[in-house]
């Protein structure tokens, strides 16, 4: 992006619209930095208004402890070695050479625990994503280029114990020095005639790859949810009907350790809450069969479902997004056939997809981009129920398809919700839920970690979470709301959003009854509002309203007791 | 492409919105009144990305009005 363009970018931005306060907090004159960041978070957060703030120039640890006093919902941390102690930039004299190399290592390791302390010290503060310094430190020590001196040594490691020193706080979000590399090459970064013209210190294609990544870790784009992959030539090297069970390959010896590469990130992948089956013209036996192969990566119990037939591939993907329950553009479909890539996005039109090209280093380059997509800053609890209890909801459809009705089987099931208020500090899985629910979501609201943090702490509100099981297996955490509880009884219900996962039990029901019976409400007024895809929580107001849905509509608990259909699972 | 005129005025509308694009031509430090170091140090960074330029410290100081600017950069063009 050039500056003109994010400039123009934040002139657009409508009056009206929230604002949504993002903080640069650095050591040198913030802008044009700041506008750049601005800029970045905007595209990102339509319906927003970025709100940029900036500290004191020649303040670094001023700047983030004003901050961190009163956190203001979103903060990239920008550090340079200049801002760590003076004599490593180029505006202030104080004095280069060997003999003051010590000196200047222990003001820097001073300035990082510094800093350390006060980031470790706010876990409150939301999200805050820091950058390690990125132009070289002025020539203190007299050394040619090709040498890597003990200044250098001794500040790199500083730097990497204050990023090792950072990891257990998981608020905290450090930009990737190798993609900052690939993006911006670092003899290409520094301007020193800004630097001394503005106290500015970076080029502008520095300063706008700096700000893409910093608004990346602000505001992560939603990660995809499943794979769907192909087994011939893609999972494996070989194909299964022509070279059987034992001829297919994934290992070094059969020049195929590319398609293990990818066994194994698809198995991470599935570890840390991804979705993954199979779609494979392939005779469904023989699949079995190879599923069984004790040295398969991919392990058989991490793909489901697996669509192995000779119909269209386009079905398969079909059946497999209605298993899942999710829609066509959060789903990654990789096979080695541009014939078959075309007839599902055919069918498919907002689904990627992606060619498998067996060449080891377009796999390595296919990795890391199945990296970007689907990786999440923190792995949770959730991640790893969410694979069993798909399997469990396939297997409930199944029951209920049978000769038993769905009252029967639910009857039968030994659910059991649980809910319980959250606590200070919340349950971060609450937030998570709240932001990337879509289906079941009274009105799309989202929240920053500050803006909730801030929701939560406000008088009169109250907030709830929900999990569930039964005899089908753990669902989890599946459910949160929040609101404001009035005098009179009426609960002012701000946001109510409950994973797909969890449709088709009736939980909804069995919350609302608990609003009721057990939290005294006498009354539920819904700040709801329609959007794109809240369809399912629109039918389940529409039969307990007995109206079409409307912002601000309410129910009380007679008519709730009219209304409501029976739900069989006990309440704790 | 626009003309030199056109992408001097696009950076100064860039750099204070509120300017209106036939007030630009005669615009000076003086007349636009949120025109202080920090906007004089983003202007400048606008007009060297879109002209390619790099302003040297010692013009970027004694350039204080939309004229100035025009003229620097016809003289740039004049010697290359």
């Amino acid at each position: 992006m050039k500056l003109i363009e994010a400039l123009a970018l934040l002139e657009r931005a409508n009056p009206a619209d929230p604002a949504f306060p993002a903080a640069l907090i650095c050591g040198f004159t913030a802008q044009p930095l700041t506008t750049f960041l601005a800029a970045h978070l905007q595209s990102r957060l339509p319906g927003r208004r970025i709100e940029p703030r900036e500290g004191r120039f020649g303040d670094l640890t001023g700047n983030l402890e004003r901050y961190l006093r009163e956190p203001c919902g979103s903060a990239a941390v920008v550090l340079e070695w200049a801002d760590l102690d003076s004599r490593l930039g180029w505006r202030q004299h104080g004095g280069w050479g060997r003999a003051r190399v010590a000196d200047i290592c222990s003001v820097v390791e001073r300035q990082f625990e510094t800093i350390g302390k006060l980031l470790a010290g706010a876990p409150g503060a939301g999200i805050v994503a820091v950058s390690l310094p990125s132009v070289p430190a002025a020539p203190v020590e007299p050394l040619p280029g090709w040498q890597y001196g003990e200044l250098e040594r001794r500040l790199d490691a500083l730097a990497a114990s204050f990023a090792a020193g950072l990891s257990s706080q998981p608020q905290i979000r450090l930009v990737n020095p190798l993609r900052l590399a690939a993006l911006s090459p670092p003899q290409e970064r520094l301007d020193v005639k800004t630097l001394n013209q503005g106290g500015f210190p970076y080029r502008l294609p520095h300063a706008d790859v700096l700000a893409s990544l910093l608004a990346q870790l602000l505001q992560p784009p939603a990660p995809l949810k499943g794979i769907v992959t192909d087994l011939d030539n893609t999972l494996w090297a070989g194909i299964l009907g022509e070279v059987g069970v034992e001829g297919v390959a994934w290992d070094l010896d059969r020049h195929a350790a590319q398609h293990g590469a990818y066994q194994q990130m698809l198995q991470s992948l599935a570890e840390s809450g991804v979705l993954v089956a199979a779609a494979s013209k392939n005779d469904a036996a023989l699949v079995e069969r190879a599923f069984e192969r004790p040295d398969l990566l991919l392990r058989a119990g991490s793909v489901f479902p697996v669509e192995a037939h000779w119909g269209p591939k386009s079905e398969s993907v079909a059946r497999i997004l209605n298993t899942w329950n999710i829609s066509a553009d959060s789903v990654l479909f990789i096979d080695d056939s541009a014939l078959e890539l075309a007839e599902v996005r055919n069918a498919h039109p907002g689904m990627p997809c992606h060619q498998f090209v067996a060449e080891p280093n377009q796999v390595a380059a296919l990795l890391s981009r199945l990296a970007d997509l689907f990786g999440r800053p923190a792995g949770s609890e959730e991640d790893s129920l969410r694979l069993a209890s798909l399997r469990a909801g396939a297997e409930l459809h199944a029951a209920t398809v049978g000769t038993e009705s769905l009252d029967r089987v639910l009857a039968t099931a030994n659910g059991v919700l649980t809910i319980v208020a959250l606590g200070d500090p919340p349950d971060p899985r609450a937030l998570e839920l709240v932001n990337k629910t879509n289906q079941f979501n009274l009105n799309g609201r989202r929240f920053n970690e500050a803006e909730w943090l801030r929701y939560l702490r406000s008088a009169g509100h109250l907030a709830w979470m929900a999990s569930y099981t039964d005899r089908f297996g753990p669902l989890g955490k599946i459910s949160v709301l929040a609101g404001r509880l009035a005098e009179d009884g009426e609960l002012n219900l701000d946001t109510w959003v409950m994973s797909c996962r969890a449709f088709g039990r009736r939980i909804e029901q069995a919350i609302l009854a608990a609003l009721f019976e057990r939290h005294g409400i006498e009354r539920i007024r819904f700040r709801f509002e329609a959007t794109e895809r809240n369809g399912p929580l629109q039918e389940l107001l529409s039969s307990v309203t007995g109206a079409q849905p409307a912002p601000e509509c309410s129910l009380d608990a007679a008519g709730f007791d009219r209304r409501k259909l029976p739900w069989y699972m006990r309440i704790e | 492409m626009d003309s030199p005129r056109a992408r001097l005025v696009a950076c100064f509308r860039a750099v204070f919105p509120r300017l209106a694009p036939e007030d630009a031509p005669t615009s000076t430090a003086d007349t636009v009144p949120a025109w202080d170091s920090a906007h004089h140090f983003m202007l400048m960074q606008v007009i060297e990305e879109t002209f390619g330029i790099r302003i040297p410290e010692e013009v970027v100081g004694e350039i204080d009005s939309f004229a100035g600017f025009e003229d620097y950069l016809a003289r740039l063009s004049e010697e290359s």
